[in-house]
């Protein structure tokens, strides 16, 4: 059943969690008056045998470094509440609140015990709800998970994802539809992080009514490309999805891995040149529209190149070449910012050179930047 | 770290924190710019690399899948045997068959790539893990209906891979070992025989055809050995030695994460049950000796320690030892086979050893030797999301 109401036991558990949870610390690396220099973009990092949240400059420099306990994956924000929220990577059960402009001691919570976070969440328009993706692993069932943002992010509710294994989450131009990347693949925490269901796992696309949970669509591309898991999502301002799998089969099978759908339109895959998705060993890492819109980023860390296509043209135009690129967020009005693995973080623009912006060592960026401009 | 009062462990605490010193001390060399591990490059370092990538295929990989076909097919023999005979004397034999069948598969499981990329195939020779029982539930269906169609191995391999495997094959043995069936009379085997049968005979047939992918003309062995621009897959040399390099550090995580930690996490009491693979056959410990002798010898004929030198030249050494000291830490567990594996059953001292032992060597491997080698194991390619 969805709950959409505040579930009391569920608030309690939360609450619970919140008074147990430790606050992580948070080191202030530049501080400006009374606040930080303000941050362009954020990222889960590994720092030497440890873990943080990176918030970096325009030019790639250390702003605040937030300890984690553990391995993070993405981030959101919301603006104009001035408030992030970095999700752990799966199996992780915890995510980290941050203000953005102050040097407020972080605010852990969790996920209650039966579930876990996917590493993905995005908050309601007015900032007052955040929706993360879960595993209620017991039962396979992917799940919305919602938090009450003033209310120390206790959790408030949960609805069914639409599918197994959610992965990325993003709130469509109206305000009230999510659209959920249900990656199909089965992982339960007492198996690490085991692929469980790789030969039936049924990818899908799920929209979402987030006010009251219904399933106002789900798309599938059928199973011939079944095992092409969906993870990673962008929309665009006309509410245009275009969404990186990852692809679970034989490399020598291994379809398109870029594609687009919006509410009322089903899945079709960008045309990639027939041996493209076995040279990028059939991943897709992140992506990212530019702010025009114009451009989509997609990057293929275990190829070390990051793609653009024209979103007009739908083909393929530029790529950058980096080790283990895997972060991609905008940067500028046409350009991105992409981070490795080797703690490098570059600005690339289709049709000119990339620039080095900062090197970081002891540092290997996570999967995911984000950008903090609105 | 815990360390406790005995001379012995007072010892083996003093190398932990030695070494925990001394990979502190490799995460900080890993923070110097590439240059500082920069290895001779060319062709020399390319044919030298594709020699250990041969050695790895000819001396590891194909002789652990020829071994593991063998003893699938011994075991299919086995069962066609026991369901003619059905005496005690050929339940012994398939039981001894199915040890060596279950151990040839704990060497092999960690070669995910090829025909065993993607995880079709290595389980539909074993589904595992499997945390919420799948195999157990569905073997249950298919033992109550018996289907006469699933006693076909061509049609098993079209049912869900949960019911095709040696833990579906488990099940069945493990019935028999309650309730011997045997002296039934030859000639009349129940359906238990002949689906033991069937799931053996396509264990064997999928031990075939990975087999048979990788030596055939043009096949994994081929590509392998040569990768250029008109393989589609394996670009360079760096490419496939990168691949061997991953399919050892794979193996080492399937072993900590799918052994070792749960082990662990029961005897600090993080857990209160765990399962695993091949358990209640009391194969457990066999299963993670064999798991650690396979990964060893991988590492002995790959040899990145070759490369080690300057800041990490300690590490040549060290990841011959580390695996010596894990075989000796996994002789001493000792685990039951006819109940569930309490809390009682474990050493913490050993598994905290053999935790910090399997985390390091994937930190060395990856962190150090790799890229010694001039091999990039990416942060986020390796194990992406």
């Amino acid at each position: 059943m969805n709950s959409m109401a505040i579930d009391r036991r569920r608030f309690l558990q939360g609450s619970a969690a919140m008074s147990l949870g430790p606050c992580a610390l948070s080191w202030p690396v530049r501080a400006g008056d009374g606040g930080f220099a303000p941050a362009a973009f954020a990222s889960a990092v590994r720092r030497g045998s440890g873990f943080a949240l990176l918030l970096l400059s325009e030019d790639g420099s250390l702003l605040r470094e937030i300890p984690l306990e553990a391995r993070g994956h993405d981030t959101t924000v919301h603006h104009e509440a001035g408030i992030g929220v970095m999700f752990a990577r799966r199996p992780g059960d915890f995510a980290v609140a941050f203000e953005l402009a102050r040097a407020s001691p972080p605010q852990v919570f969790r996920t209650p015990a039966d579930r876990h976070f996917y590493g993905h969440g995005v908050f309601s328009q007015e900032g007052r709800l955040l929706y993360a993706t879960e595993n209620d692993f017991e039962n396979a069932r992917g799940l919305i998970g919602v938090y009450d943002v003033k209310g120390g992010f206790s959790r408030v509710g949960e609805f069914p994802s639409g599918g197994v294994g959610p992965h990325d989450l993003h709130l469509l131009p109206d305000g009230r539809t999510l659209v959920v990347a249900n990656g199909g693949i089965e992982t339960h925490p007492d198996a690490g992080r085991a692929k469980l269901n790789v030969p039936e796992m049924r990818p899908s696309l799920a929209f979402i009514d987030r006010e009251d949970g219904r399933l106002l669509a789900r798309h599938e591309l059928g199973w011939d490309f079944h095992k092409l898991s969906i993870r990673h999502l962008d929309v665009d301002h006309s509410g245009k999805v275009w969404f990186g799998g990852q692809w679970e089969g034989s490399l020598d099978e291994a379809p398109d891995l870029l594609g687009t759908a919006s509410l009322d339109q089903p899945l079709k895959l960008l045309e990639m040149q027939a041996a493209l998705p076995a040279r990028l060993k059939g991943y897709i890492g992140s992506v990212s529209l530019d702010r025009s819109g114009r451009l989509l980023a997609a990057s293929a860390p275990r190829a070390g190149r990051v793609l653009y296509f024209d979103t007009a043209t739908e083909k393929l135009v530029s790529q950058s070449h980096i080790v283990d690129g895997c972060g991609v967020a905008p940067r500028g009005v046409s350009g991105f910012a992409i981070s490795s693995g080797g703690g490098e973080l570059r600005a690339a623009a289709p049709g000119s050179d990339d620039v080095g912006l900062a090197v970081h060592h002891n540092t290997a960026f996570d999967n995911h930047m984000i950008s903090f401009a609105s | 770290m815990l360390c406790v009062n005995s001379a012995q462990r007072r010892g083996v605490c003093q190398e932990m924190k030695f070494l925990t010193v001394r990979l502190i001390a490799l995460l900080l060399a890993c923070a110097l710019p590439t240059g500082a591990w920069a290895v001779p490059q060319g062709p020399e370092r390319e044919r030298d690399l594709l020699q250990r990538v041969e050695r790895a295929i000819d001396r590891h990989v194909l002789p652990t899948l020829t071994d593991f076909s063998k003893k699938a097919h011994a075991l299919s023999d086995s069962l066609g045997a026991f369901c003619r005979v059905g005496d005690a004397e050929s339940l012994r034999a398939v039981n001894a068959a199915f040890r060596a069948t279950v151990l040839a598969w704990a060497r092999a499981e960690h070669l995910r790539f090829g025909p065993l990329r993607g995880g079709d195939v290595s389980m539909r020779i074993n589904f595992w893990p499997d945390p919420r029982g799948v195999v157990f539930r569905q073997m249950r269906r298919v033992l109550q209906a018996e289907n006469a169609d699933l006693l076909d191995p061509a049609v098993l391999a079209k049912q869900s891979v949960a019911v095709q495997g040696l833990g579906s094959l488990e099940i069945i043995l493990l019935r028999w070992a309650r309730k011997p069936p045997v002296d039934q009379g030859a000639g009349r085997p129940d359906y238990d025989c002949r689906l033991a049968k069937a799931i053996a005979g396509n264990v064997a047939n999928v031990s075939d055809m990975v087999l048979q992918s990788w030596t055939r003309p043009g096949g994994w062995r081929s590509r392998l050995l040569n990768p250029g621009p008109d393989d589609a897959i394996y670009l360079n040399v760096d490419e496939v030695a990168g691949q061997i390099t991953k399919s050892l550090l794979l193996g080492v995580a399937l072993l900590r994460d799918q052994h070792v930690l749960l082990l662990f996490e029961l005897a600090t009491g993080e857990r209160r049950r765990i399962k695993l693979p091949f358990q209640r056959s009391g194969l457990s410990v066999a299963y993670i000796q064999e798991s650690v002798k396979s990964l060893k010898q991988l590492h002995e004929q790959f040899r990145l320690t070759d490369y080690a030198r300057g800041e990490v030249a300690w590490t040549k050494e060290w990841v011959g030892q580390t695996f010596g000291t894990l075989e000796r830490a996994v002789d001493e567990l000792e685990l039951p086979g006819d109940r569930p594996i309490a809390k009682t059953d474990v050493d913490e001292t050993t598994l905290r050893r053999l935790r910090f032992y399997t985390n390091g060597l994937r930190q060395v491997i990856g962190r150090a030797l790799a890229p010694a080698a001039g091999l990039t194991i990416g942060f986020n390619e390796l194990d992406g999301d």
